[in-house]
């Protein structure tokens, strides 16, 4: 048993589709969901995340074992993040706000969340639509009403290609 | 994909600008309602005081970015009828509200911003009022707070015996000093800059109230130098979070000073209509929002 031996260093995660992943526990605790797992006990096995697909938790560890290697330094971190996300399409984004709310992740949902909001400026109203996966449930009426209010914020938007 | 829950997407909406906010109450009711909503226009407000992109300034007729990471879109001034009218604009939504004082005064600055401790939105003005017998050109200083929905405040309904006025005694903070040239916000405090005349020379004081409405608590925090040439009196425009503070002068080729607190160094530009130019943080706050209080039964 874990708790006579000592903390584990290792413990092993299981994604919804079956992945299993090993990380070091001092990374993994930065998720306040895993490390109340860890202080009740129920880290000697394998620890399932039912709300997280294996390619956004593999994406995840890397991102516990990235920041977990930078010693106190709030400005490398903010560097790392930055990178860390600069690459993720809004799929992935998406994703990762939701494993990171799962988790209780508190600095990967503030910079995820950051990220995505950066992705929507100057987007277009569809575009919010097909990306968050939103049923317009205005009438015509109504939202050509809503839209001639806020008339001056359609100025300046990207057009949509694929609409 | 999956629907991302509301506290998910409350979350992404309060680090939006309002501009897309605006723009994206047309994807559905239901992002309608929560950007509608108080409780997102408070937590986007929240996270808008600490954000540097969220600090602007409006220039009116200008085009052209006079500052980093402020330039504003700019539209028309909407100016209030009257002259004892004042109006509240919120240049990032665009919504105005007309309030008329019924109060005769000159030489006024004015200030709005919300009192975090209980959650209020108020209108400070340093005032001249007529008829009233103020030694050596003082100022007053009085609150208004903001008050009722967009149906029940007009510029008819409001009196000024309905509104809560609570003057500052005067002489108790600007004693010696002859000049009220701006209120502001400085460390999330209301602050005020004075012009003080000793002989030729005008220094600035910037003055800060640590605790809101306790006069006591006011402190000097620092003197400012007047910028050479001749420039007359400096009026405050705002504060930056990148340590710049604002003046417009009253000169008749009105220029926009920046001054840098940490270099101790003015830069001056040359802006049309600097009469209005102001430093805001971008919000949703609505003038029309505010506690309701019993606007008196006519």
């Amino acid at each position: 048993m874990a708790a006579e031996t000592g903390t584990p260093t290792t413990l092993t995660l299981k994604s919804n589709d079956d992945e299993l992943f090993s990380v070091a526990e001092s990374a993994a605790i930065l998720s306040v969901t895993i490390r109340n797992m860890v202080e009740d006990g129920c880290a000697g096995g394998v620890i399932p995340l039912d709300n997280v697909d294996g390619k956004t938790l593999a994406s995840v560890i890397t991102y516990m074992n990235g920041i977990s290697a930078i010693p106190a330094d709030e400005e490398k971190k903010k560097s790392y993040r930055d990178k860390f996300l600069s690459d993720k399409d809004f799929e992935t984004l998406a994703d990762m706000v939701l494993a990171a709310n799962y988790l209780n992740m508190s600095c990967l949902m503030d910079a995820v969340s950051a990220k995505i909001a950066q992705v929507m400026e100057k987007k277009s109203v569809g575009w919010v639509r097909r990306k968050f996966g939103i049923e317009n449930d205005y009438t015509p009426e109504e939202e050509a009403a809503v839209k001639e209010e806020h008339k001056w914020t359609f100025e300046g938007v990207e057009t949509d290609d694929d609409n | 994909m999956q629907q991302l829950p509301e506290d998910v997407i409350e979350e992404i909406l309060s680090r939006l600008h309002v501009k897309d906010l605006m723009r994206f109450k047309s994807v559905s009711k239901k992002w309608n309602s929560i950007i509608s909503s108080q409780h997102l226009i408070n937590l986007h407000l929240k996270k808008s005081i600490s954000s540097p992109s969220h600090r602007r300034i409006f220039i009116p007729h200008s085009k052209s970015v006079v500052y980093k990471g402020l330039q504003d879109d700019t539209e028309e001034l909407p100016l209030p009828p009257g002259a004892i009218a004042i109006r509240i604009w919120n240049p990032a939504t665009r919504v105005s509200k007309t309030a008329d004082l019924k109060l005769k005064f000159d030489n006024f600055v004015s200030w709005f911003g919300r009192e975090s401790s209980d959650d209020e939105y108020k209108l400070i003005l340093g005032i001249r009022p007529h008829g009233k017998q103020l030694a050596n050109n003082h100022t007053l200083l009085v609150t208004l707070y903001v008050d009722g929905d967009s149906s029940n405040f007009s510029a008819q309904e409001i009196d000024l015996d309905q509104l809560v006025f609570k003057p500052y005694e005067e002489g108790t903070f600007f004693c010696g000093i002859n000049h009220l040239c701006g209120l502001g916000v400085v460390d999330r405090c209301l602050s005020a800059i004075c012009g003080n005349c000793e002989g030729f020379c005008v220094i600035y004081e910037v003055w800060i109230m640590k605790e809101y409405g306790i006069k006591e608590s006011w402190t000097k925090s620092m003197n400012i130098p007047h910028p050479a040439g001749n420039i007359q009196y400096m009026y405050l425009v705002g504060v930056s979070d990148y340590g710049d503070i604002f003046f417009r002068s009253s000169t008749e080729h009105v220029n926009l000073f920046v001054y840098n607190v940490g270099e101790k160094k003015y830069t001056a530009t040359l802006v049309s209509d600097g009469y209005f130019v102001k430093t805001y943080v971008e919000t949703l706050v609505s003038p029309n929002l505010g506690k309701k209080r019993t606007v008196g039964a006519t």
